[in-house]
């Protein structure tokens, strides 16, 4: 389905124009108020029923669950939060299994940026439930920690350092998460100045000089400062060989006079 | 994070509604944008604000509404693909599937189709980029608020976006 610039146009004007009527409005307050905020949330959807988990995850479980003793653990372990007793199974066991066997590289991806996704997930649902402590918190830290780590080493990131699904999970669980346990994208950090085959546009090279503007100011003030130290020194100097050649040339003017007078 | 302060439900309602009278607008239109299907995406909108509503309720404080409005948006568009097993549109199409028609109209529908098979043609980065900044005309700044990246990377997605849009063109 082909499209020219004008038809793109139009059809973003009319959706631009879509919205909710009075009536929807009030109509969703109203069920919105109407729910029970109940510690066990219901009408939210939690990722970790069982019918939302990836079919290679069921395997795992299946299996897990065999290899925990028949007991059922590797079930109980996929829909387990952060300070549950299975919840290591869960994020040591399983999904280290469920990753291993994926073997598609892309899809190593997807599942690791799921994983992320997951931990974010886990603190919203814990949230729901008001079921947030240290502890909790810690585990959640240290599982999602893990994730970002295999992602580093793999995902794909654009020339800022930046991918940006994997930075919109990280603020929505800095966002869920007390401070110390902050997750960073270190690969942001360890990028200075963009670097890239292709040739910048005008736009993008004033806003990278922007940025080295930004987070350099400090070191370019000194670089500038030091500089026009040096121009003194050197403006002092010219100044004197000035000095001192104009001196000369009096001297080689009033001389001749003053042996010409008998001075 | 949680906030010590005990929560007054009448200024939370106050909050909850002016995000509301806010954000409902821009998230219905993403989630009809995503879905094309207006009763679809009036549940979805409802459920984002729901989710919204119980949060406040835990006493979460949210410092960035719009980005954190539209990650659940975003998280309910996903569930509901995986839960309703949808194939992606280019596949519904090529195996003689009509796209849905609700009461939202056949016109808006065909040109929201028209828009979608567009931008969705691009990378996935380009994408809601694009969108917020076509259809929802968003500022840099607030896209790149919104998507918590930087400023920067939007602005070269938008620039390198359009270029590749504009290849798409007849």
């Amino acid at each position: 389905m082909k499209i020219n610039e004008e038809e793109f146009n139009k059809s973003a004007k009319l959706l631009k124009g879509v919205r909710l009527t009075e009536a929807e409005k009030s109509a969703m307050l109203s069920n919105i108020y109407q729910t029970e905020i109940a510690p066990e949330p219901s009408g939210v959807v939690s990722p970790f029923i069982f019918s939302s988990l990836f079919m290679r995850e069921r395997v795992m479980i299946a299996l897990a669950s065999f290899v925990l003793i028949l007991t059922g653990g590797g079930y109980a372990a996929a829909g387990s939060l952060p300070g549950d007793p299975l919840y290591g199974i869960k994020v040591n066991v399983l999904e280290p299994l469920a990753l291993g066997l994926t073997f598609d590289e892309s899809a190593k991806n997807e599942y690791k940026i799921e994983l992320l996704q997951r931990r974010v997930a886990e603190l919203q649902t814990l949230k729901l439930k008001a079921d947030v402590n240290l502890a909790s918190e810690e585990e959640s830290y240290h599982a999602a920690e893990r994730n970002i780590t295999e992602l580093e080493a793999s995902a794909v990131y654009d020339k800022n350092g930046i991918n940006a699904e994997i930075e919109a999970s990280v603020n929505t669980y800095n966002s869920l998460i007390s401070e110390p346990f902050h997750l960073e994208t270190r690969v942001m950090k360890d990028i200075l100045i963009p670097t890239s085959e292709e040739e910048p546009t005008e736009d993008e090279e004033e806003n990278n000089l922007e940025e080295i503007l930004q987070r350099d100011s400090g070191k370019i003030e000194g670089i500038v400062t030091e500089s026009l130290e040096g121009i003194d020194e050197d403006i002092d100097e010219t100044k004197n060989v000035i000095e001192k050649k104009i001196e000369e040339k009096i001297e080689d003017v009033t001389n001749p006079i003053t042996e010409s007078l008998g001075f | 994070m949680e906030s010590d302060r005990p929560i007054d439900s009448n200024e939370l309602k106050v909050t909850f509604e002016s995000l509301f009278a806010e954000y409902s607008d821009v998230i219905y239109r993403f989630c009809l944008y995503k879905t094309s299907d207006k009763n679809v995406a009036l549940d979805l909108t409802q459920d984002t604000f729901l989710r919204l509503w119980k949060s406040m309720n835990t006493g979460a404080e949210i410092e960035k509404p719009k980005q954190y409005i539209y990650q659940i948006a975003r998280n309910l568009v996903i569930d509901y693909y995986k839960k309703s097993k949808a194939v992606s549109l280019d596949a519904l199409e090529e195996d003689g599937f009509e796209a849905k028609e609700t009461s939202a109209g056949s016109e808006l529908m065909s040109e929201l189709l028209l828009l979608r098979d567009s931008i969705e043609k691009l990378e996935h980065d380009y994408r809601e980029v694009l969108y917020m900044r076509f259809v929802e005309d968003m500022g840099v700044e607030e896209i790149a608020d919104t998507l918590g990246v930087s400023a920067n990377l939007v602005s070269v997605r938008i620039n390198r976006g359009k270029k590749k849009l504009h290849e798409l063109f007849t």
